[in-house]
């Protein structure tokens, strides 16, 4: 009986490991990384705070984009958490090109904008903009030209947002 | 309990705490990658016939045409339909079989045609004179019939009284 039960909370635990990748939304992927001040104390005087720094990055769900739109909103982006005034969360964002799924040679060419024109590669949210709930729209554009050129077939792409939690100078 | 049984357990409780840890913690001043996967289907490409009565332009890709033809679509095209001086766009059709049938262009006189997947479907265009200008023609003679109407029953009068 007595094995039953730990082999019992152990398949629990094994369940628990698995699903928690579903916790999240199913529209958004999710990521949190967390500061640990494990800094000793100067002196007597400092007060401390046991609070460690967190955020959580909030990106769209894998998209598909429909043929022949030339502006095509993927959802959006923000960040989460409880940063000081002094932190910030510094965000690149990269992308691979559209290859098609059975020519590799055949790609179709495409930006990630914020829907008005401009470009994103680089964002910055602190604590102010996570307390206003800045959300940044994601968007895909491609040509119409790049579109009535490419090849027939299935294409593949991927966003990259790469977030960092810094402090500021 | 036996070793083999207690490794059997460690093995499990590892594999549930290695599941479990990616998950969530990382330090401060660590970069964190997530990536979003896009998807996007390019159509084959089909052949679509050009039928175009009366005097008249369909731009498509870029392309203007005033005669009949065949293109290669891909569907999903816009098709800007611009009538000759004089004309107007009397009916705009498309498309294969039963669904062969009117479409409604929006304000830019284009037409955004579904997305195909075989030969044979037909874009048909017909242009033709604007009835109100012979009814504009019409209002302009009536005028001058009646000022001849005058003139003559002057004429007439003047006769009479001589």
């Amino acid at each position: 009986m007595k094995n039953k039960v730990i082999t019992g909370l152990l398949g629990f635990l094994v369940v628990l490991g698995m699903a928690t990748p579903a916790l999240a939304d199913d529209k958004v992927n999710t990521t949190t990384i967390n500061e640990d001040n494990a800094k000793g104390s100067v002196n007597s005087t400092l007060v401390t705070s046991n609070i460690n720094s967190s955020f959580t990055m909030s990106i769209p769900a894998t998209a598909a984009i429909v043929y022949g739109i030339e502006d095509s909103n993927i959802g959006n982006f923000s960040v989460y958490g409880n940063l000081t005034p002094q932190q910030s969360v510094n965000v690149t964002v990269s992308h691979e090109a559209f290859v098609n799924k059975n020519d590799k040679d055949a790609t179709l060419p495409y930006t990630v904008t914020d829907g008005s024109g401009n470009e994103l590669s680089n964002l910055t949210y602190d604590a102010q903009s996570i307390k206003d709930h800045l959300a940044t729209p994601v968007h895909v554009r491609i040509s119409k030209a790049d579109w009535q050129v490419a090849h027939a077939g299935q294409y593949t792409g991927s966003i990259t947002f790469t977030a960092t939690l810094s402090n500021k100078n | 309990m036996t070793l083999k049984r207690f490794l059997k357990i460690l093995t499990i409780a590892c594999f549930a705490v290695l599941l479990y840890m990616p998950m969530h913690k990382a330090w401060a001043g660590e970069t964190v990658s997530s990536s979003v996967t896009i998807t996007a289907v390019v159509p084959e490409k089909y052949t679509v016939a050009l039928d175009i009565e009366g005097q008249g332009a369909v731009e498509v890709n870029g392309v203007t045409y005033d005669k009949s033809t065949k293109i290669q679509g891909r569907g999903a095209e816009d098709y800007k339909i611009t009538a000759a001086k004089g004309y107007k766009i009397a009916s705009v059709m498309y498309g294969k079989g039963n669904n062969y049938r009117p479409v409604a262009l929006n304000e830019k006189q284009e037409y955004k045609a579904p997305t195909v997947s075989e030969d044979g479907n037909k874009l048909k265009v017909v242009f033709e004179k604007p009835k109100m200008i012979e009814a504009v023609k019409a209002e302009v003679v009536k005028p001058h019939y009646l000022v001849m109407s005058v003139v003559f029953a002057a004429l007439v009068g003047l006769i009479v009284l001589l």
